[in-house]
Order: structure tokens, then C-alpha cells, then sequence
């Protein structure tokens, strides 16, 4: 473990970890391991701790130390012909950052997120506990699944050192193909047939720039002719469109397509993501985009950033309007640009279980 | 329903609440009827409940709850009792809270892709409810005709088509309990968790520790378009480790992927008549499912593979009459098993996929040391192993070595890798294993996380962890020392 002027604290393994927790606790100092770091807080630098622990491929899992970049785990898994089908927004971004962060692409809608593929974990909580769960095999319900719960918790429950997943095959091929609309009623009716289409997307992304055109963003997967005869199915789903056209005419396309659309959500003209259910889409579209504002969104599943230019913030009343809405049925609205700090809105067993894995409050 | 003098740990006024906030007939406390909760489907450990109370609604659990926590009284959630873990064993006695007439579906979106279910529905009875949707709950769980969501929720449950589909937690979205304290809370929800952190996911698979289920939110699933069913048998069990492998190796994600050895096929075949080569020394039933336009390849890719692994014959199911047959016969195995023996004793080991050529050899082998016939049926392409050991369970020897075969056979599953539940869960049964999978540090965690949820440890106590909620742990430590097996 060695430590700089910039109170970047570098680490080669978990014992650094404990080590490093454990002064934190002493010193009454914060600790992240997030790279973006602002105010007194010591950032871990887990970049050396990025070794493969174990890939057996043919049982298609692997570990892997959390240090390791996305693009190093990508390439590597590629080498298989296999995936961790979770969008990458930010290839230099480490496997435990994106596990802590949980950002969620495009392919949610056909793949699910990264708590469908965390198996196993090993990790430091703030007293400096080296704790495990989970395992190395697909299927296992021993102990308490404290792997989804380290997925998204932004750092806040411990420092992830290890990591196993449960991979998938590369498909074949993956395209997407985009279709134009003037007008909302013709959007809704497409996702609603989208919902029962004969076809089997994986992407159904929504852009609704300013209120008068919509694009919709369609992703199939399969062997070629599977794919040619999921567009052609696809086109049948489209209610009124003004235009087609192929957005990621192959694989390559389509996985570069698929890492900006989850990237969105962490740009900076993203003022906020809301969770809505998929049939309420157009709607809170509108009222988005009413309030000069865009919004880009994966569809099928619901969510949608709200995006602004000039990273003016969703007003106040346009917030009352959506909340109400979403009230109605367990949506939720996150502002990510605001002048209060975005603070998580946890409930009380969440902050009971940040207290008991972090009682003195090391992890920002 | 009759209500006795009360026994054991509950008072008169304890009694009396309870009947209040239930009514009379909606609970038991004579010692004959209670005797039907003294165990689930892991019948090793009994202990009869001093109560059972079945409510019909949240704000009844919470009152009984409540009551239990001022007198100081466990409580443990029953679903349908299928559990084969001993999940729903009163440790410690108790009052038992029933689930089973709070089984309702109260909503089902399919444009939104969810339904929303009381705890007590049975697994089936959804899919049931969603026929020509288009849509269906995609856990089946061989018990699904008897099993509850709720209780699905508890244990996690798969099936054989959570191998492409998933098991419980990816299909649950939100959950409402009742807080060991009779708090009603709810989280995640139809938009799942927001900025929250992800407690369904935790709540999943937590074996009733963390309060009662009293609403679940179920993700649906669009119904495949078409399917393929194959029959692939094998003159050696190695061959079939083999084909298995090659098809997971050649990235295929079959919908279904289950081995099942001699023993069962002969089981079977005297149950159902189906066709099974009684000289095959296992057969693999898998299933493709899809887009039509893809699946003659996926089909055909399937049956080059297990035939380059050794396998003597290749059947695709011609009718949707066979299908549901061979269905039928993999869903009612255990059934068949009663034409075995007289008692049988349910594993449930995982190892990774690869290790299963040498698990299996280590079984025959365990079988034929410990003098236990052990047939096998099992979810093949997640490495879930179901070893089944046959005994008598009259003598008492013969159940003393199929408890040291089980013991051994899970011990092998840590060595490999594995572990010692796929899907069953720990419940009482898996307890003395817990340390050998996790270090004191990890299980040390864990009971952290479950003072979050169930500060006082008298929410389902003795299960899952070594350590947890004292009461009642001693009476079964001195009474079955070392693991117990569910027979
Ligand atoms: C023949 C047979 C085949 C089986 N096949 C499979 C299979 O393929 N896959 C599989 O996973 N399992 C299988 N099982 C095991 C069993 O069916 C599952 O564990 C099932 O989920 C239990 O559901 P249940 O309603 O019977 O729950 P119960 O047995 O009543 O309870 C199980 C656990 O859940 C808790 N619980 C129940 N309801 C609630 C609630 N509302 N809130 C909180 N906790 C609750 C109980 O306290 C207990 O810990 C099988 C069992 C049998 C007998």
C-alpha cells in the first residue's frame, strides 16, 4: 500500500484494503474508491488489483479482481466468444466502479442489469471485515444475497475486491434499426405493439428531442436471417412511421450504440432519470419535453434521462408534475443536477444496513 | 377450529390476542391439529408449533406480529410446506403464521409486464391465470402445482427453465412485509427500487428472517414462440457429462437442460410408460425455445453435439402430446421415486458445470461404499445436482449412512467449487455447513445484515445461519448432531 500527496492511496490486494479502511476509521477520514473525488477524502486506487482469478470458460463465469477495466474484461471474454451483456459507458472504468454504480444501457431491456450476473463477491466493509458472498457457481442460495446488494450501492456498504459473473454467448449478429414518428399517438401505439411484437428485440429506445419527431431505436439479435426476419416483423409493429433507417447496420455498430445510450445517464446535461412504467413513456415524454427540455429513453423498460442543453434544470413544478404522476404507481424521479447535493433517498432498513457494514462512516 | 388450553410458551392472553386480531377459526392450537405443521417437506426435524394462525390480511399479520414481539414469542412464515430444507420447522415452537388464504392475484399488467400477488398464491396458479395472455411467471419449480410465491420468494426458487429464464430474484421486482418489529413496509415496487439500494434483491432467498411476505410484484415473461424438445440417451454417464458440457461450451443457452440416470428412468417408465430404454444409463431431456425461425438450427447444432459426445439416440419430440408427456415425467420424478423405496432423502448440491463428470462418478462411488442406492435427476445445465438416496427409514443404520453419504456428497460440491444449495435453500437442514462455506468474518456479516431486519432473532429463529436467534438451536444440536438430511 503506498499513499500520495494527493491522498490517492494505492492498493495491490485485500489486506491493502483493510489496511487502508482501518486508518480511515482511526484517522476520522473518508475513503472512496470512486474517481471522481471532491473534499477531504482519501480515493483508493484499485488499478493494480486487475488479475483474471479465475475464467473458466466453459463453465462460462468468471473472477476477476475489481481493478480491472471494462475494456480488459471485454477483450478478454471476447477472446471466448462470450459477454457480460451489460452496456459499457466508459471502457476505462473499473469492474468494481461499475458494479458500485450499476449504470444500465440499452440492453437492460433484453439482458436485465448487472444484478442478473453477479454471482460471487469479496469485499471490505467499513471495519475492515474481508466478507464474501455468493460463490463461484451459477446457481447457489446460500447466505444472504449480499451481492445485489453491493450492486449500485455507490461505494457506500464497502470496497468490492473481487468479483464473479455468470456470462452469455455473443450473438451471432446484432443490429438496430431506427424508425421516425411525427406524431405521439402513432409512438405509443408502436411501443405497445413493440410489447407483443413476433419478434424478440433487445433495445427499444426512445429519443424525444423537443415534442413534434420521435426516433425509435430497435435492436434484434440472432444468426443473419433471424435478424432480417425480426426487422421485417418489426416494421409490421410500426404505427405511422415518416421514415426508416438502419442505425447499427453489425455487432460493432450496435455495442458502440448501445455504450453511449448507457453513458447518457452519466453526461452532464442529464439533469434526471426517471423510472416510470414503459406504457407511461410518451406521457412523461411530453411534459419533458414541454418544459423545453429532452428526453432519451429506454423505452421498453421505462427509464428515461432528461437531458438539457444548457444543463438548465428540470423546473420545479414540471418535478411536482412528474412525481404525481409517478406516484400513482411506484415510479421515481432521481435529480442529478441540482444545487442541493443529490443525496440517495434510502429508507430506513437501507441506512440500517449502511450503519451496521459502516458504522464510523469511512465511505462517502 | 377448536381452541385448547395453550402449551409451552404461549400464555392465556397471548392466546386470546391472537384469536382477536384472526378470529377463532382462523387459528389452531389442539395438539392433533397441529400436528400437521410439525415439519415440511424435510422431515427429519419435527417440532409442533404451539399455534398456527392463518391471516387474511397484512394488517393481521402485523397484529400478530406485534403481539408475538410483547410476549417475546418466535413466529415463523409457512407457505405450502414444501420446503425440503426444514424452513418452516417452529424452532423453539411458537405461533406459526399461515399464508395459504392470503392468495390472491391483484393485479396483472401485461402491457407493463408485471402482476402483482398475495403470498399464498400457488406458483402454478399464476401462469394459470396468464394463459392466452401471451405472457407467463417463468420460476417453475418441479412443486410449482403446490408451492407458494411467497414461499418462492423466501427460498429463491428455480426450476428446470430457470437455466435461459433465471430463478425468483430475477423475476421479482418489489415485496411488502411485515418487519419482525409488525412494521408494514414496502420495497422496490412495478419500477423497481429508484435510487434506493437493491432490498429485493437481498429479501429474495432470506428463508423467512426478514419478516412475512404480504405482497409480492412479479415481473412476466412473453411466452416463447415455438420450442424444440429433445431426448438425447447415453450409454455412460461420462458421455452425458460430456454433451452437456459441449452444449453450454458451444454457447447455447437451452431453455432446459435436465439429466436423469437409470434409476429414475426406470422409475419413470413403470409410472408412465413413456418409452424410456430401460438399458440407458441416462437420458437428457432438453428443450429450445424461441423464435421459430431459429430453432430447427439450435435444434439440430444440439444433436450433432450430444451425438459427437457418445449419445446412442437423438429423439425430437413430434407432437405437443409428447412434449407434455416427457414433461410430465421429469415434473413428477419424485413421484416415481416412491416405486424405489420406502424413504428418500433429496440433495441439492451445485457445481460448476464442467465438474459434473467427476461429481457424478464421486456419487456411484459414495453409493456403492456407504451401501445406499442414489439415483439422480437434476437441473444438468446449472450444475444443480439432485442426488436422490434411497433407504428405509425404519432401520436405523441404513439412515446413519445415508446421512454420512449426503454429508459427503455436499463436502464434494465445496471441494469442486460448488456449493451446497442451488435452490433448496439452508433452513435447519444446511446449517452445520454454513462455516465450511463462509469464514467466521462473512457469517459474522451476515448477522448483521439480519439484525437490520430482525433485531430481536425471533422471526423464523435457528434457520440459515450458524449463529442465529438461539432459541430452540439447542434441542435439534443435541438431537441430530452433524447434518441432518431431508428424507
Ligand atoms: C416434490 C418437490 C419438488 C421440488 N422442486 C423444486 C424445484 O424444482 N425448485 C426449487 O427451488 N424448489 C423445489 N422444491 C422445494 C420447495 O418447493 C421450494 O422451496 C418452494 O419455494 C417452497 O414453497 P412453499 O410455499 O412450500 O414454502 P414453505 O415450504 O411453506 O416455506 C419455505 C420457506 O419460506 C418461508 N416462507 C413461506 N412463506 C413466506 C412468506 N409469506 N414470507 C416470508 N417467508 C415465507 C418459510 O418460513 C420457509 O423458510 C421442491 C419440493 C418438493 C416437495
Amino acid at each position: 500500500m503506498s499513499s500520495n500527496a494527493r491522498n490517492t492511496v494505492t492498493v495491490k490486494n485485500v489486506r491493502d484494503i483493510v489496511d487502508a479502511v482501518q486508518s480511515a476509521g482511526t484517522d476520522a477520514t473518508s475513503l472512496t474508491a470512486a474517481r471522481r473525488v471532491t473534499g477531504n477524502v482519501h480515493q483508493l486506487d484499485l488499478s493494480s488489483m486487475n488479475a483474471v482469478v479465475e475464467y473458466p470458460a466453459r463453465d462460462m463465469t468468471i473472477t476477476v479482481e475489481a481493478g480491472m477495466t471494462l475494456k480488459t474484461l471485454t477483450c478478454l471474454l471476447r477472446s471466448e466468444g462470450q459477454q457480460l451483456p451489460v452496456d459499457v459507458a466508459d471502457p476505462e472504468m473499473t469492474v468494481g466502479a461499475f458494479v458500485a454504480s450499476d449504470p444500465a444501457g440499452p440492453r437492460q431491456y433484453g439482458y436485465g442489469t448487472l444484478r442478473d450476473y453477479l454471482i460471487g463477491i469479496e469485499a471490505v466493509d467499513g471495519l475492515g471485515r474481508v466478507f464474501h458472498a455468493g460463490g463461484r457457481v451459477v446457481k447457489n442460495v446460500a447466505g444472504y444475497d449480499l451481492c445485489r446488494l453491493m450492486v449500485g450501492s455507490r461505494g457506500s456498504l464497502g470496497i468490492l475486491s473481487q468479483l464473479t459473473f455468470k456470462l452469455k454467448p455473443v450473438p451471432e449478429q446484432f443490429v438496430i434499426q431506427q424508425w421516425q414518428f411525427a406524431a405521439e399517438l402513432d409512438v405509443a401505439a408502436s411501443l405497445d405493439s413493440l410489447n407483443k411484437s413476433a419478434a424478440r428485440p433487445v433495445v427499444i429506445d426512445l429519443d424525444s428531442p423537443n415534442g413534434s419527431t420521435w426516433s425509435l431505436n430497435v435492436g434484434v439479435e440472432g444468426p443473419p436471417n433471424v435478424c432480417e426476419w425480426q426487422i421485417g416483423q418489426l416494421a409490421c409493429d410500426m404505427s405511422n412511421p415518416t421514415s426508416t433507417e438502419v442505425c447499427a447496420p453489425d455487432t460493432t455498430a450496435a455495442i458502440t450504440y448501445c455504450g453511449s445510450g448507457a453513458r447518457r445517464h452519466l453526461e452532464a446535461e442529464t439533469v434526471a432519470v426517471i423510472n416510470s412504467l414503459p406504457s407511461q413513456v410518451p406521457h412523461v415524454c411530453r411534459i419533458v419535453n414541454e418544459q423545453g427540455l429532452s428526453a432519451t429513453c429506454h423505452a421498453g423498460n421505462g427509464v428515461i434521462a432528461v437531458q438539457s442543453n444548457d444543463s438548465k434544470p428540470l423546473p420545479d413544478h414540471a418535478v411536482d408534475q412528474i412525481e404525481s404522476l409517478l406516484k400513482d404507481y411506484g415510479g421515481h424521479l432521481r435529480i442529478t443536477k441540482s444545487d442541493a447535493v443529490s443525496r440517495r433517498r434510502a429508507g430506513v432498513f437501507s441506512a440500517g444496513l449502511v450503519a451496521a457494514l459502516d458504522p464510523h462512516q469511512v465511505f462517502v | 377450529m377448536t381452541i385448547s388450553a395453550p402449551s409451552g410458551i404461549i400464555s392465556d392472553d397471548l392466546l386470546c390476542e391472537l384469536a382477536q386480531h384472526v378470529g377463532t377459526d382462523q387459528l389452531l392450537s389442539s395438539q392433533d391439529e397441529l400436528l400437521v405443521y410439525e415439519c415440511d417437506g424435510y422431515v427429519v426435524e419435527k417440532n409442533v408449533p404451539d399455534v398456527v394462525v392463518f391471516p387474511q390480511s397484512a394488517a393481521e399479520i402485523q397484529a400478530v406480529v406485534k403481539s408475538c414481539v410483547r410476549h417475546g414469542v418466535p413466529f415463523v412464515p409457512r407457505g405450502a410446506g414444501t420446503s425440503l430444507a426444514g424452513g418452516c420447522l417452529p424452532v423453539g415452537g411458537g405461533v406459526m403464521i399461515s399464508l395459504t388464504r392470503m392468495k390472491q392475484i391483484l393485479e396483472i399488467n401485461t402491457r407493463d409486464r408485471y402482476a402483482v400477488v398475495q403470498p399464498g398464491l400457488v406458483n402454478l396458479h399464476l401462469t394459470r391465470a396468464l394463459a392466452g395472455t401471451g405472457f407467463h411467471y417463468a420460476p417453475d419449480p418441479s412443486s410449482q402445482g403446490a408451492c407458494t410465491i411467497g414461499g418462492n420468494v423466501a427460498t429463491n426458487s428455480g426450476g428446470p427453465h430457470t437455466l435461459k429464464y433465471g430463478v425468483t430474484v430475477n423475476h421479482v421486482t418489489g415485496v411488502e412485509f411485515v418487519s419482525p418489529t409488525g412494521e408494514l413496509v414496502q420495497i422496490g415496487g412495478p419500477c423497481g427500487c429508484g435510487d434506493d439500494l437493491d432490498l429485493p434483491g437481498l429479501f429474495v432467498g432470506s428463508e423467512g428472517t426478514f419478516g412475512i411476505v404480504t405482497k409480492i410484484w412479479v415481473k412476466l415473461t412473453r411466452n416463447p414462440e415455438s420450442c424444440r424438445t429433445m431426448l438425447a440417451v447415453f450409454d455412460s454417464t461420462d458421455d452425458t457429462s460430456q454433451a452437456i458440457s459441449s452444449i453450454i461450451g458451444a454457447g447455447i443457452v437451452p431453455a432446459a437442460l435436465e439429466m436423469m440416470d437409470q434409476g429414475i428412468i426406470t422409475a419413470l417408465e413403470e409410472a408412465f410408460a413413456f418409452g424410456f430404454p430401460l438399458d440407458a444409463a441416462a437420458v437428457l431431456l432438453i428443450e429450445v425455445d424461441g423464435l421459430d425461425v431459429a430453432l430447427d438450427q439450435e435444434a439440430e447444432t444440439i444433436i450433432t453435439l450430444c451425438k459427437q459426445s457418445g449419445a446412442r439416440e437423438v429423439r425430437l419430440s413430434q407432437t405437443e402430446e409428447e412434449r407434455a408427456l416427457l414433461w410430465k415425467c421429469r415434473k413428477q420424478a419424485f413421484g416415481a421415486i416412491g416405486r424405489l423405496a420406502p424413504s428418500y432423502c433429496t440433495q441439492d448440491g451445485v457445481v460448476p458445470r464442467t465438474k459434473l463428470p467427476q461429481i457424478l462418478k464421486f456419487i456411484a462411488d459414495v453409493g456403492e461404499r456407504c451401501n445406499i442406492r442414489i439415483v439422480n435427476v437434476f437441473h444438468a445445465g446449472d450444475g444443480n445436482l439432485h442426488p436422490i438416496l434411497l433407504f428405509d427409514e425404519r432401520d436405523r443404520e441404513q439412515v446413519r449412512r445415508v446421512m454420512d453419504a449426503s454429508d459427503e456428497i455436499l463436502e464434494m460440491c465445496i471441494e469442486l467449487g460448488g456449493s451446497v444449495t442451488g435452490e433448496h435453500g439452508i433452513g435447519v437442514e444446511k446449517i452445520s455447513f454454513m462455516n465450511r462455506l463462509f469464514s467466521e468474518q462473512d457469517l459474522d456479516v451476515m448477522g448483521d445484515v439480519r439484525r437490520v431486519f430482525n433485531p430481536d432473532g425471533i422471526c423464523s429463529p435457528g434457520k440459515l445461519l450458524p449463529t442465529a436467534g438461539a432459541c430452540g438451536m439447542e434441542h435439534i444440536q443435541r438431537e441430530h448432531p452433524g447434518r441432518r438430511a431431508a428424507m
